[in-house]
């Protein structure tokens, strides 16, 4: 399994220390990237999604600790590199786009700049060259004049165009995988749903994986292939976006999908809600993480944490409930 | 049912330079229009959704009727009064029948106050001495399903729906009529966003609120709101009852924005993107309609000729020379 994939998680667990004794922020998590697909992590906050993203790329904070498991990068565990053979891998082989384009674009240098600057490993290429690159790559994502607009600064543009130069940057280095954590979320509907078609027409020409982080039901509905879905800290359920969306088997997938207010067709004062919280991931609980917010908990899922129980080949959920 | 609030072609401008700098530099107008022309009325005990992308005016309209920022035109009337109009003290008595619910449930509740002091602050700052805080505080919390030791909680030790229940207690601290709630559940997960709008939905039911929810979230209006409208570049493209808006989107854009949600299933992905580009800047606008610039139905005439307000049903209307309604119909 693990040759065809660009990315491959394995048993992942990363807490985070603090005052109060270590955060157990992912616990055992896996996930596979096939080469060419997208695969959508969903999760609420503090569902441990972005700490995911950031171990696969090798930024986690210092005061994250890896207990254990293996983040394998085309069979190189990026948890083992030294700092040069990171820095080879990031921005070159994988790239990130993150969720705000005001603070992840330097304020003070031109785009132009900030677009020749991170061609430095290109020893082959002079100032022209890499300009006319940089040219290329704000074309592709659709901003017009770009010949021109390389020497504006971040806050002449708006945020829309900010998150374009801030994929086009992410793919200049024809990366084989891309993790784009939430890059809509600070974009209204109409930009949303235009960057998210631009993801899926780059895709197509790119020929790289991305990894999508979102919280947003609709986007990864719209844009992935496979999803993961993470709780807690834990994979509780993954599988093909039919899987996921047509059938799905853990109970925590069923009531993210209840509630999102676009689901329901008639027109409602009274939404769902899952009660309860998120469990204080200083203590995680002994037996299934859901089971205390879960509506169909039983006695077994108080004491026995779950497997993974496989579908049909292609999706697997955490739960008791998903053996028959 | 009468209307609690009435807006009326009201006009709200800041000024980009001053009149000699605009004058120097051969500036014609120097104002940008934030909102132009804008009338609606909410009646009593109902929901008011204002609608659009960022840049629209909305949150600028919700301040304006707070008076929050000056009205260059139009009134603001309030129970047939129009208190913006009149004595500083007419104004503190508006206030305490208006409350506001900022954007950001974290952001907007200072970081070095506690959950009792926000939530008590307004009788503080209204002067209403001799009341008993700490019962005040309890009433609050429990008002919005909060555990009465949240009192000695300071905001970052609050989850995201915790702050923003406190950003409704806090709201709701002076037993106001009208509340204007500005984005109430961004940033929120899924989940807490229903407990949010539920919790909203109780307190209308039992208290006969009024609102005036901003949001961009089309999911949530749908199912909060009596009435809409989307605003564009400062006006009104369209507004009318919820459900026909719905049912019936009149204005192009109102059909893009519709069109431009993410549908949560992924047998129906959309191949094309329908509303392209971005909204132009409001010190530049388009000539004619201003929405031409992006509209996928612009014609001649609306590069040339602003639509008027145009009544297609009572209480829903639209600025469109070309509406979809009569293809439809």
């Amino acid at each position: 399994m693990a040759s065809d994939c660009v990315l491959s998680v394995r048993d992942l667990s990363v807490d985070f220390l603090s005052p109060h004794g270590p955060i157990h922020a992912l616990r055992r998590v896996s996930l596979d990237v096939p080469r060419g697909s997208i695969v959508g992590i969903v999760g609420e906050s503090g569902s441990g999604k972005s700490t995911l993203s950031l171990a696969a790329i090798g930024l986690l904070a210092n005061n994250a600790v890896v207990r254990g498991g293996q983040v394998l990068f085309n069979s190189a565990d990026v948890l083992t590199m030294s700092k040069s053979q990171l820095r080879d891998l990031r921005g070159q082989r994988m790239s990130m786009v993150f969720q705000d384009p005001m603070t992840s674009l330097n304020p003070v240098l031109s785009i132009g700049t900030q677009m020749l600057d991170i061609q430095y490993r290109d020893h082959a290429l002079g100032a022209v060259d890499k300009r006319r690159k940089a040219v290329a790559a704000l074309r592709r994502v659709g901003i017009p004049d770009a010949e021109q607009r390389l020497d504006r600064y971040p806050h002449e543009f708006s945020g829309g165009m900010r998150q374009r130069i801030a994929i086009a940057m992410g793919l200049l280095g024809n990366p084989e995988l891309l993790i784009a954590d939430e890059p809509t979320t600070a974009l209204d509907v109409t930009l949303e749903a235009q960057i998210i078609h631009l993801l899926r027409e780059l895709r197509r020409e790119f020929k790289g994986s991305i990894l999508f982080i979102s919280h947003n039901l609709g986007l990864i509905a719209e844009l992935c292939d496979h999803v993961v879905i993470l709780y807690a800290g834990e994979v509780v359920e993954q599988g093909t976006v039919q899987d996921i969306f047509h059938r799905p088997r853990h109970p925590y997938t069923e009531a993210l999908l209840v509630c999102d207010p676009a689901r329901i067709d008639e027109v409602r004062r009274e939404l769902p809600t899952i009660p309860g919280e998120v469990p204080n991931l200083l203590e995680v609980p002994s037996a299934c993480v859901f089971a205390p917010r879960c509506p169909k908990a039983f006695d077994r899922c108080r004491v026995e944490r779950p497997l993974d129980h496989a579908i049909g080949g292609t999706q697997s959920a955490r739960c008791h409930l998903a053996t028959a | 049912m009468s209307a609690l609030l009435e807006v009326g072609n009201l006009h709200v401008r800041f000024p980009l330079l001053g009149p000699i700098k605009a004058r120097l530099a051969g500036v014609e107008n120097r104002f940008l229009d934030a909102v132009l022309g804008v009338s609606f009325a909410v009646a009593a005990g109902t929901t008011f959704a204002l609608v659009g992308e960022s840049g629209s005016g909305k949150s600028t309209l919700g301040r304006a009727i707070i008076g929050l920022v000056p009205i260059q035109a139009g009134s603001v009337r309030f129970d047939g009064e129009e208190p913006l109009l009149q004595s500083s003290a007419a104004i503190a008595a508006y206030r305490r029948h208006v409350a506001m619910m900022f954007q950001d449930p974290v952001a907007s509740l200072s970081p070095r106050l506690t959950v009792k002091s926000l939530i008590t602050e307004p009788f503080v700052i209204h002067g209403m001495k001799g009341r008993n805080l700490d019962a005040e505080a309890r009433r609050l919390l429990a008002l919005v399903g909060l555990p009465a030791d949240f009192a000695g909680r300071y905001p970052h030790q609050l989850s995201g729906g915790q702050a923003r229940r406190v950003g409704v207690a806090r709201a709701l601290a002076l037993s106001p009529k009208l509340i204007i709630a500005d984005e109430p559940t961004a940033g929120l997960d899924v989940s807490v966003q229903g407990e949010i709008l539920n919790l909203l939905s109780r307190l209308q039911r039992e208290l006969g609120l009024t609102y005036i929810v901003i949001t961009h979230n089309l999911a949530v209006v749908r199912h909060v709101s009596d009435e809409m409208a989307i605003m564009y570049m400062g006006r009104f493209l369209e507004h009318g009852p919820t459900r026909d808006i719905f049912a019936h989107p009149a204005h192009p854009y109102t059909h893009g924005l519709l069109a431009a949600q993410p549908h949560p299933d992924p047998d129906r992905r959309r191949e094309n993107v329908e509303l392209q580009g971005e909204v132009p800047s409001l010190a530049r606008r388009p000539a004619g309609c201003e929405f031409h610039t992006r509209c996928p139905r612009a014609q001649e005439l609306c590069r040339s000729t602003r639509p008027e307000r145009q009544v297609l049903t009572p209480g829903h209307d639209h600025r469109c020379h070309f509406p979809l309604i009569g293809a439809v119909a």
